[in-house]
């Protein structure tokens, strides 16, 4: 038996020789894109899948290349006549030849696209679980839940050999400042066909015990895009949708949004990432308690500087203020007196002038001061004449003048 | 001692007059002697109370840091 026994590579190698005979003609081929990539040289590398009628489950998948000569040319032509991003979840039309290597296995190299075959299936149906929701009045739901000040209590929905899981947890608790996280998975199956179940039956658990927790996480680490149609289920979606604790979801790649990263409350990308807005959430709070300590110590310093400064400016208007209430006082006193001397002086001055004048009057009244202006006075006998009529000749007259005395006789 | 009870504010009211009163020229000098001890005594009160202050409230800062810490 032995002998007859191929190596794997002989087999791998009649596969090819056998596929490369039977299959050399090209083929026009409908199937839904899926994890769409493409590299630095250009080549993009893709899946192509099929599900089944209920939409769940996939029925067929393949690997497939389209070498760059061929991609530049066909993306922006698909683009353009599509309106629509060359990426996964779009169905398309491609004419393929199949190949078969012997270390790489089974794909289909792109030859040409008809891209009036566009939109795929599982987009369409992603649009209708909305579209339900919508029509329920659900779909917003999650969203319009209040984020919890401090998400410290985080249920964790995820597999727990999944690195993604590892990921956010190493994330969680090395987090800078230090918080404090409480987490508890409620394991579930990330991939596959009970994805749904497996995820609703976490949301149950969580829900029974929901004051233990501040928020749910649904993450799942890396593996193929394709592998992600679990998440778009009506049962699943509907459920997030109402669950009454925020959801955030990191469960995708950048390629891909499933319903559930579009209900719920927060989407990232990565389990990291989930971890990481975990942690800005907290940081929001703690920086806001920095700002509001720094606030009241400033103010309570400023208060204080404040009072300091107006005792103080009371306490220095005080002397001043009365020294100067003393010395105004002084000065009334000075100014009394000063008025006191003046009107004694006045006084006396009025009254010295009054009898100057008296004594002026009664010496102008004195006979020398009327001799001297050239007045005389006549006597007879020794007596003053004053009527010319009491004369008579012979009488002898004495008339005095201002100097010396005349002794005359009327004839 | 009866001003053992009068909260800072008070105290402060009572020494916003008197320098107003002094400044305003509104004291008999008799007064002014009396005045100016009470306005000492209030400003000692007064001080002594935001010295303790300060130094509690700088205490308890203090001590917030350090369990921050």
């Amino acid at each position: 038996m032995e002998e007859q026994a191929l190596s794997l590579y002989e087999l791998n190698g009649l596969v090819k020789r056998t596929i490369r005979d039977r299959m050399s003609e090209t083929y026009w081929v409908q199937a839904e894109l899926s994890d769409v990539r493409s590299n630095y040289s250009g080549h993009c590398y893709l899946e192509f899948i099929q599900k089944d009628a209920s939409g769940n489950n996939l029925i067929a998948k393949a690997r497939g290349t389209i070498w760059s000569n061929i991609y530049k040319m066909l993306k922006p032509y698909f683009e353009q006549e599509t309106g629509q991003a060359f990426a996964s979840g779009i169905k398309v039309l491609v004419r393929v030849s199949v190949d078969f290597h012997e270390l790489y296995g089974y794909s289909l190299t792109v030859l040409d696209i008809d891209p009036t075959y566009t939109v795929g299936d599982m987009e369409r149906k992603r649009r209708e679980i909305l579209r339900l929701l919508e029509e329920e009045g659900v779909i917003d739901l999650n969203k319009e839940l209040e984020m919890p000040v401090l998400p410290q209590r985080i249920a964790v929905i995820s597999s727990a050999t999944a690195a993604g899981y590892g990921d956010f947890c190493n994330q969680l608790s090395n987090n800078p400042r230090g918080y404090g996280f409480y987490t508890e998975l409620f394991p579930a199956i990330m991939q596959g066909e009970r994805v749904e179940e497996s995820i609703i039956a976490a949301l149950d658990a969580i829900y029974a015990r929901l004051e233990a927790f501040d928020v749910v996480v649904i993450i799942r680490g890396g593996g193929a895009t394709s592998d992600l149609s679990g998440f778009d289920t009506y049962e699943l979606a509907a459920n997030c949708a109402q669950f009454p604790l925020p959801i955030i979801t990191g469960i995708g790649h950048e390629r891909d949004d499933t319903v559930i990263d579009l209900i719920a409350h927060t989407r990232v990308k990565t389990p990291t990432a989930a971890a990481a807005f975990l942690v800005a959430c907290m940081d929001q709070v703690a920086d806001r308690l920095d700002n509001l300590s720094f606030r009241l110590q400033q103010g309570v310093r400023n208060r204080l500087l404040w009072e300091h400064r107006r005792i103080e400016g009371l306490k220095q208007r005080i002397p001043s203020a009365v020294y100067k209430r003393i010395s105004d006082a002084k000065y009334g006193l000075l100014a009394a007196n000063r008025d006191l001397q003046m009107a004694t002086r006045q006084f006396l001055s009025m009254k010295k002038h009054r009898l100057e004048l008296l004594q002026q009057r009664l010496n102008d009244a004195l006979p020398k001061k009327q001799l001297a202006r050239g007045y005389s006075i006549t006597l007879k006998n020794g007596k003053a004449v004053k009527d010319a009529s009491a004369l008579k000749e012979g009488d002898t007259l004495v008339t005095l003048l201002y100097k010396g005395k005349v002794e005359s006789v009327i004839k | 001692m009866a001003k053992k009870k009068e909260t800072y504010s008070q105290a402060m009211a009572r020494l916003e007059t008197i320098v107003r009163q002094v400044d305003g020229n509104e004291l008999e000098i008799d007064e002014l002697v009396e005045k100016i001890k009470e306005a000492n005594e209030i400003i000692a009160f007064c001080s002594e109370k935001l010295k303790k202050a300060d130094t509690e409230i700088e205490k308890l800062l203090a001590d917030k840091q350090e369990s921050e810490e």
